[in-house]
């Protein structure tokens, strides 16, 4: 099945799983990737052309607020954090992916 | 507000973007070397992950605007080209534009002008031309005074204009005539709005049914 390609993130799901990881603490870009990596047990990969162009989009949209801050290492690095709005939009989101995917295994389940 | 600041501040914004990617780059290349993959080679693997800082950068919400302009910039030109390169074809397609947008055009003043807007009056469907026919069938013309007389005895019409094509006699303050032709020069009446709707419609043009208007006059 998985064919030692790693899968695309299904339309849609890539922002709600940066605001999830985003919820758990402020964040910077580099360790959402790794976190997600690990976290999907590798099965997720992002690359930068995807994850920046997100957390920008989603900083403009209000989601996400973001603070230049140091690093453990002293260096800066640009931290994301969740905003009322985004751990809204992160509730709504994920109430939606459920109802999809309980759909899609309805019809997996009955429609043999 | 947001986008305003973005191009006020705009090297600002290149400057933490550039920022925030190199800080990933150099991550990933510590990442790499804690791996036990040489300083070069960490180098050049981090570079391939990362795909491109400016096809990153450009993704971006921040350059969209750029982006659009660059594209349209890029767009005029390849037209150019090919427009240079094949001038038959570019003449032609430039004479086809040209006719279809000059017969739209033309016809949609047409339908606007006869249609739309007629007449810049109010009630414009009230509106009647009065003229004397005589026993030849001519378009005949009318004295001022039976104009006036008309004016002054007319209870059909809200008003009556006259129009002259020639030249009118006048008197000034001192009572001096200045200018002109005797009193009973050529006028024609020419607009009267009606009090009564007494017109029919032949074709475009509203005439006066002048039995129907007897009848009304009789009435009132």
């Amino acid at each position: 099945m998985m064919n030692g390609e790693r899968p695309e993130f299904p339309k849609g799901t890539l922002d709600m799983l940066i605001l999830k990881i985003v919820a758990l603490g402020p964040i910077h870009g580099y360790a959402l990737s790794q976190r997600i990596q690990q976290i999907s047990k590798d099965v997720f990969q992002l690359t930068q052309g995807s994850l920046y162009p997100a957390l920008h989009r989603l900083e403009d949209r209000g989601w996400l607020k973001a603070d230049w801050k140091d690093t453990e290492t002293g260096r800066e690095a640009k931290f994301y954090t969740l905003t009322r709005k985004g751990q809204k939009q992160f509730e709504s989101e994920v109430l939606n992916w459920n109802r999809l995917t309980d759909a899609v295994s309805l019809i997996l389940r009955t429609a043999e | 507000m947001r986008w305003l600041r973005r191009r006020l501040f705009s090297h600002v914004v290149e400057e933490q973007l550039d920022a925030e990617l190199r800080f990933h780059l150099d991550q990933q290349i510590a990442e790499y070397v804690v791996q036990g993959i040489s300083p070069e080679e960490a180098h050049r693997r981090a570079q391939i992950d990362i795909g491109g800082v400016e096809q990153v950068k450009q993704k971006c919400p921040e350059r969209r605007w750029e982006n659009h302009v660059a594209s349209v910039y890029r767009d005029i030109r390849i037209a150019m080209r090919s427009a240079r390169k094949d001038r038959r074809f570019a003449l032609l397609a430039i004479l086809s534009l040209a006719l279809g947008i000059g017969a739209t055009t033309l016809i949609f003043s047409l339908i606007d002008s006869v249609l739309l807007h007629p007449f810049p009056y109010t009630n414009t469907d009230r509106l009647v031309g009065l003229s004397i026919v005589s026993a030849q069938r001519n378009l005949d013309r009318l004295p001022v005074s039976a104009f006036l007389d008309f004016k002054e005895q007319n209870h059909v019409f809200e008003d009556m204009i006259g129009l002259s094509f020639a030249e009118m006699h006048y008197l000034d303050h001192d009572a001096v005539e200045s200018r002109g032709m005797s009193a009973e020069s050529a006028l024609m009446l020419v607009a009267a709005r009606l009090r009564y709707v007494a017109a029919t419609r032949w074709g475009t043009k509203r005439c006066l049914q002048m039995n129907r208007l007897a009848q009304v006059v009789a009435i009132s």
